[in-house]
């Protein structure tokens, strides 16, 4: 039965048991359709079994050894640097430092900024004369008068 | 299987213990040396890595298995994807076309023939074929490594030495 034809290649490699065995074997040799298989298997285990072991096995273990020991020296003994505490302590101060500077120069910068806001406001206490009205926007603000009027000083 | 270390804590003994399985059987997935190479040394880097949480009996063969069956299909995934980009970039298919479909029965192949034949059975009828055949493995075991059924490695060994047979033109008459 041809489903169970697979049996033929575990037959070959004697992975069957008895009875299957005795069955598989009966049937290669009265069956032609098993038997043309069972020559299949065979030859082509043949010609698998003619493959030897690769000619750069050799070569190639122990290419790969020494690359390995490199590996495993590395990570036994990491690379240190006779100066990264010294490094990292020079690191924080120049941080430090250009931190101090660039905050520095922001306050000053600050102190002496004019605000353009509109929304601020500077006190500014007059005398005026009663019957002067300054000009005033919709919030109270002076308009900015751009002419002098002495007269009404 | 030989070669098989007593104590398994000794790196130097599981690499010497262990490489020449892991390297014949890639080499056969492959075909390729310097691909062999890499992927038997990513394996050991891993190995050397959680060296002090793998099993350190059968387990251990197992394992490495394992890890040289996943990086070798890594590489026939990036075979498979830069040979379609070939393919797209010059509208002409790359792979060989030599003996395939003849039936010529051939006496003696050159070892090259059947390595190229091997190489062109699909990857996971290759893998249960290589592991049985360069690697000595019962079927159990096969099984166990790839995750699958006895059952499942019989029927895959079996349809691979059926597409090797077309490939080579050994077909018995």
């Amino acid at each position: 039965m041809k489903t169970e034809l697979y049996l033929l290649s575990a037959h070959a490699d004697r992975e069957v048991g008895p009875p299957w065995d005795q069955e598989i074997q009966r049937r290669i040799e009265t069956d032609p359709v098993w038997a043309r298989e069972w020559q299949t298997h065979q030859k082509v285990k043949a010609a698998l079994a003619g493959l030897k072991d690769p000619a750069e096995l050799e070569a190639s273990q122990k290419q790969v050894r020494d690359r390995l020991e490199a590996f495993i020296e590395i990570k036994q003994n990491p690379i240190r640097h006779e100066n990264t505490r010294l490094n990292f302590v020079r690191l924080l101060t120049t941080a430090a430092v250009f931190g101090l500077i660039v905050g520095g120069f922001g306050y000053w910068m600050g102190s002496h900024a004019a605000s353009a806001s509109a929304s601020t406001v500077a006190e500014v206490h007059v005398k005026l004369p009663a019957n002067y009205t300054p000009p005033l926007n919709g919030d109270s603000e002076l308009i900015k008068m751009t002419s002098f009027e002495g007269s009404t000083r | 299987m030989t070669g098989e270390p007593g104590d398994y804590n000794d790196f130097s003994k599981v690499y010497d213990a262990w490489f020449p399985l892991l390297f014949r059987i890639v080499y056969r997935m492959t075909g390729r040396r310097d691909i062999s190479e890499e992927v038997a040394q990513e394996a050991f880097i891993k190995y050397y890595e959680r060296r002090d949480i793998l099993p350190k009996d059968e387990g251990l063969k197992y394992w490495l298995i394992r890890v040289v069956r996943n990086l070798a299909l890594n590489y026939e995934k990036r075979k498979g994807r830069e040979r379609r980009a070939v393919e797209r970039h010059f509208h002409e298919p790359t792979h060989e076309t030599g003996h395939e479909g003849e039936r010529a029965l051939v006496r003696e192949e050159t070892i090259q023939e059947v390595q190229a034949a091997l190489l062109k059975l699909p990857y996971n009828l290759r893998i249960v074929l290589i592991l049985k055949e360069y690697g000595g493995f019962a079927y159990a075991e096969i099984g166990k490594m790839l995750g699958i059924t006895e059952g499942n490695v019989k029927v895959r060994v079996f349809r691979a030495r059926n597409q090797l047979a077309q490939l080579l033109g050994k077909e018995g008459t």
